[in-house]
C-alpha cells in the first residue's frame, strides 16, 4: 500500500488482482445484480487509489479497509436508489452445483434469498460479512464502524428472522 | 427450571451471534453449549433450524464477473498529488534511483543550511576580533619567557 501511495501502478494492479473477488462477492450479496456490483467494485478500487494515504496498516488489515469502502458505497447506492424495491433488481439466483434439483429445494433457496435481500441493510451487511465473507465479529464491527454489541444484535435478529422463515416454510 | 430456561435463552443468543458451527464458538461458550445440547431437545431443535438456514445460504452462489478485473485495471487513475517536499526530491532525484538517496539527501539538508548560515552570518564574531585575540595570546606567552641570554 505504501507503493500505491507513491503512485506505483504495478502495486495497484497486484492489489486489484488479489482483492477483486472478495469485494465483488460482498457487493453482489448486498446489491443482488451484476451491473451494480461491477460499478461498486470498480469505484472501490478507484477510491483505494485516490485515498491510499488514509489507510493505516497499524489499525486494520487492507481487506477490512477495502470492505469498509465497498460497504459505504453500497449503502450510499441503496439509499440513493431506494432500498425498498431491491427485489426488482435481482438477477436470476445463482445456485451451487450441489444444490438439489427438486423444485421444493430451489424454492426454499429462493425464499431464503429474498428474505436475506429483504433484511434491513444493517442486518444484511452483518450477516454477509460474518457468514459469507468469513470475517470475525470484531472485524465485521470494524468494517461497519459499529460496536461489537450492535453488530451481534443485528446478527442475532437476522438469523432469527431467517430461522422463522425456514421454520414456517417447513410447516 | 429457571436455570434451564436461562441457559436456553443464552444458547439462542450465542446461536445468533456465532451461527450453527458450535465447534467454532469461543471456547467458554462452546463448552456450555455442548453441555446444554446433551440435555435439551429445544436447544437441539434450535441448532438444527440454524444449521438448515446456514446450509441453505451456502447454496447461494455468487456468479462470475468475467472482465471485471480487466475493466478495473483499464480505468484511468488520477495522478497522485505528492507533498511538496516529495515532489522536490523526485524532481532532484529521478524515481528509479534506489530508495536510500531520499533519506540521505534529507539528512544532508541541515548540514547544507548550516554551512549557508555560517557563511552568511558572523554571529557577532569578526575576523579582526579573532586576529586580535590570537596576537594577545602570542604576546602573553612571549612575556612569560625569560630573556637572560643576549641574542
Amino acid at each position: 500500500m505504501q507503493a500505491v501511495c507513491e503512485g506505483n501502478q504495478s502495486a495497484y494492479q497486484t492489489l486489484v488482482g488479489r482483492h477483486t473477488g472478495a469485494i465483488s462477492h460482498y457487493a453482489y450479496r448486498m446489491l443482488g445484480n451484476h451491473k451494480d456490483t461491477e460499478d461498486i467494485t470498480q469505484e472501490t478500487f478507484l477510491r483505494m487509489w485516490t485515498h491510499s494515504d488514509k489507510f493505516k496498516p497499524n489499525k486494520s488489515k487492507l481487506t477490512t479497509w477495502l470492505h469498509r469502502i465497498a460497504h459505504n458505497l453500497c449503502i450510499d447506492y441503496l439509499r440513493k436508489h431506494g432500498n425498498t424495491d431491491l427485489t426488482e433488481r435481482f438477477d436470476e439466483i445463482a445456485l451451487t452445483d450441489d444444490t438439489s434439483s427438486t423444485v421444493d429445494a430451489k424454492e426454499k433457496v429462493e425464499r431464503l434469498y429474498k428474505a436475506v435481500m429483504g433484511l434491513p441493510e444493517g442486518q444484511r451487511s452483518a450477516l454477509t460479512l460474518c457468514h459469507f465473507q468469513n470475517f470475525s465479529n470484531q472485524e465485521a464491527a470494524d468494517i461497519l464502524d459499529v460496536t461489537i454489541k450492535a453488530l451481534e444484535s443485528n446478527l442475532t435478529r437476522a438469523r432469527q428472522k431467517l430461522r422463522d422463515i425456514v421454520g414456517n416454510a417447513d410447516k | 427450571m429457571t436455570d434451564r430456561l436461562m441457559a436456553l435463552t443464552e444458547f439462542t443468543n450465542y446461536l445468533g451471534r456465532y451461527g450453527s458451527r458450535v465447534d467454532a464458538w469461543p471456547p467458554a461458550e462452546r463448552d456450555s453449549a455442548l453441555a446444554l445440547l446433551q440435555d435439551s431437545n429445544e436447544a437441539i431443535q434450535l441448532l438444527n433450524a440454524q444449521t438448515e438456514v446456514d446450509s441453505t445460504l451456502g447454496q447461494l452462489a455468487v456468479p462470475e464477473f468475467p472482465g471485471l478485473e480487466k475493466r478495473i485495471l483499464n480505468q484511468a487513475l488520477p495522478p497522485k498529488k505528492l507533498p511538496a517536499l516529495d515532489r522536490l526530491i523526485q524532481w532532484l532525484i529521478p524515481h528509479h534511483t534506489p530508495g536510500l538517496w531520499r533519506p540521505a539527501s534529507a539528512a544532508c539538508l541541515p548540514l547544507f543550511f548550516g554551512i549557508l548560515l555560517s557563511n552568511y552570518y558572523s554571529f557577532g564574531i569578526s575576523e579582526e576580533q579573532i586576529a586580535d585575540e590570537a596576537w594577545s595570546d602570542e604576546l602573553y606567552i612571549l612575556a612569560l619567557n625569560e630573556y637572560d641570554q643576549r641574542l
